[in-house]
């Protein structure tokens, strides 16, 4: 008995998966969150943890040159998927599968990405480094020495005063509940935000035109609005680790998707919500971020509002002139608050990336 | 030596590493089961979780990291392991001890404190910011948990009079310290989920800093953490039966199975605590910490102390 093959076999029973969002493909998405959830594998949270790379939509230029790297990171055995429409997502998954299990593919991968290291995979790893933003923090003419060629990070007041190193890092786009597409450049000193500037990565090809491309089912109906308001209340749920509420907030979103009868669905997206207001353990959380509790509610009344309007016909467009002006306010609110804290303002803002891409897009 | 203590040799040794193995992978079984019920499929498979994880983690590659300070950032990984099984050393196993040091208690204060330093390097080894930023959640939560934890620790110290744990367990023949030191025994408990990382207490290896201290960790550097981390659990979980739950003691089936019935059902409840609570970030923990925590397990330590001197 071969004991690489029984271990392979034993090693793909429960892959973890790196979702990737691009603008406008949530539907995507969330498709392959539940395959995900169904088959019992795991979403991974960063390129270390994953053995497939699923990009959900047609990465722009910007995104592509992102995401490039993000799979470069990935340690190996790995396989890169993309799809455009949830139903596409099983046969992808199941494929992976198979070409994990493919000693043969794998090491040609592996040997391709050694050759292209240099044959020195130990000091030059084909690792590029995602998390610092390396030509920001590198300000030209530093005689210094750089460990990898890596800028050193300067110094600067803290907001106790104190002399403290600042870190210039990229929030964003490949994160868990986190806006598709969305990049937020942070200057952080110890975890604490003490600059920011937003941007966000948008599709290839994309236009506002939405019914002729992959995100006109989402934006198509009240329903699919509703479920998107579920999936973000889920997310904000998530990163407190709230893990059942949050279960409860995607399995809306499912059965929103899904067709169930909306006046059923709607009592329970209301329940959940009630649920939400009353729970002390969720407000102490949050008491200290003044509206994520408030908005974490609205936008479960969202859900609910979105349903009990007419729930199959065609729901109007977000304006991207509002949703710019909120991707605006993130730096004045997020600034002084710990990464964590940030992460909880952000996705409570239930911001809607993919009408403000199409904008940006076009103007660029 | 504490009477009927026994001090055994090097195939105890090996023998307890074994057993703090099993009792690792069966609370990741655990966690696995309950996982996979809160996500609607069935338990059993959901049980098998680390046995995948496991196979799946040998045959991943380990990665190397531009400017990483590999030194440093693997003593952090291995590290976890190894001070868990420090720990275990003087966990007695009903009448068995791999070690019956004279400052048992004080031994197994020190092997959590070495968990800061191990954490934090695993944190800053790896030249990531999001491990970076878990390395200083760890020290922010560590600020917070530790003093409670060493108090706790003294109650049933000052009790026994003993800092060796057999004479702990032997103290609490006639009533488990549990009984009139309960909030010693929370926040013990506490303080285990806190240095293993976990739950309420996991903000290092959140999710929301993609894995934080766990961010560039893959293959077995993964799994050395991953399994470090459910030995700390365990190691903490046999502790608090040694010092609050009465050890061995217990009718009609032997002592040491006791220690294990007793260990087992403690971690299934530090596991399980998981999935109840919310993720408690470092700075909300210091206020509940320093204003109720620690002045109620000083109000424990008085009340142990007047008990003990009457």
């Amino acid at each position: 008995m071969d004991l690489t093959a029984v271990v392979a076999r034993m090693a793909v029973r429960r892959p973890h998966v790196l979702v990737v969002e691009v603008p406008g493909w949530g539907r995507t998405r969330m498709t392959a969150e539940r395959e995900l959830r169904r088959r019992g594998w795991v979403p991974a949270n960063s390129p270390a943890d994953a053995d497939i790379l699923l990009t959900c939509g047609t990465p722009g230029p910007e995104f592509s040159e992102i995401v490039d790297p993000v799979w470069d990171q990935l340690p190996g055995p790995r396989v890169r998927i993309g799809a455009t429409e949830g139903d596409q997502v099983p046969g992808l998954l199941d494929g992976s599968r198979r070409a994990l299990l493919d000693g043969t593919v794998q090491r040609e991968d592996a040997e391709a990405r050694t050759a292209a290291a240099g044959g020195t995979p130990d000091e030059h790893g084909d690792m590029d480094h995602e998390d610092m933003d390396h030509e920001d923090m590198d300000d030209g003419d530093i005689d210094m020495p750089m460990p990898g060629g890596i800028g050193l990070a300067e110094g600067g007041t803290d907001r106790d005063g104190l002399d403290l190193d600042v870190l210039q890092v990229r929030l964003g786009p490949v994160l868990q509940h986190w806006p598709a597409g969305l990049v937020v450049r942070c200057s952080l000193q110890g975890d604490v935000v003490t600059d920011a500037a937003v941007e966000v990565l948008p599709a290839a090809g994309w236009h506002l035109d939405r019914t002729h491309d992959g995100a006109g089912a989402l934006h198509g109906t009240a329903r699919s609005e509703s479920a998107r308001y579920c999936d973000q209340a889920a997310g904000v749920l998530a990163l407190l680790d709230l893990e059942r509420l949050s279960l409860r907030a995607i399995r809306l979103r499912d059965a929103v998707l899904d067709d169930v009868p909306i006046g059923k669905v709607a009592a329970e997206v209301e329940r959940l919500g009630e649920r939400l207001r009353r729970s002390r353990t969720l407000s102490w959380s949050v008491q200290d971020l003044p509206g994520v509790h408030e908005r974490l509610i609205a936008l479960l009344d969202g859900a609910r509002t979105a349903l009990l309007g007419d729930a199959d016909t065609a729901a109007p467009l977000r304006s991207p002139a509002a949703e710019t002006e909120r991707l605006e306010r993130i730096p004045g609110l997020i600034t002084g608050l710990d990464v964590a804290g940030a992460r909880l303002v952000i996705a409570s803002l239930g911001l809607d990336t993919a009408v403000v891409a199409a904008e940006g897009s076009d103007r660029g | 030596m504490a009477d009927g203590i026994l001090q055994v040799g090097p195939l105890g040794t090996v023998i307890a590493t074994v057993l703090l193995g099993v009792v690792a992978v069966l609370a990741a079984g655990f966690d696995g089961a309950v996982g996979a019920r809160l996500q609607g499929r069935r338990a059993l498979p959901g049980a098998a979780a680390p046995v995948w994880e496991g196979a799946r983690l040998l045959r991943q590659r380990r990665r190397t990291i531009v400017a990483a300070d590999s030194l440093l950032w693997r003593i952090g990984v291995v590290g976890l392991l190894v001070v868990a099984l420090l720990k275990v050393a003087v966990v007695p196993l009903g009448a068995w001890t791999v070690a019956d040091l004279s400052v048992g208690v004080v031994w197994f204060n020190a092997m959590d404190v070495m968990v800061w330093a191990l954490v934090w390097l695993v944190g800053w080894g790896a030249n990531s910011a999001h491990a970076l930023i878990g390395g200083y959640r760890f020290l922010g939560q560590a600020l917070s948990y530790e003093l409670p934890l060493m108090f706790a620790l003294t109650g049933p110290a000052i009790a026994a009079g003993s800092l060796r744990v057999g004479e702990v367990v032997a103290a609490q023949e006639e009533l488990w310290f549990v009984v009139w030191m309960p909030v010693a025994f929370l926040v013990f408990c506490a303080g285990v989920v806190a240095f293993s990382v976990w739950g309420p207490f996991g903000a290092a290896a959140g999710g929301d800093i993609a894995g934080g201290v766990l961010a560039e960790l893959s293959g077995v550097d993964r799994l050395l953490l991953l399994a470090g981390r459910y030995a700390l659990l365990s190691a903490g979980a046999g502790f608090a039966v040694a010092l609050f739950l009465g050890g061995g003691s217990g009718p009609f089936a032997p002592a040491w199975v006791w220690t294990l019935v007793k260990t087992l059902a403690v971690l299934a409840i530090l596991v399980g605590v998981r999935r109840l609570l919310p993720v408690v970030r470092p700075d909300r923990l210091a206020e509940v910490a320093w204003i109720v925590v620690l002045p109620a397990v000083l109000l424990q330590l008085l009340l142990v102390s007047v008990v003990v001197v009457r």
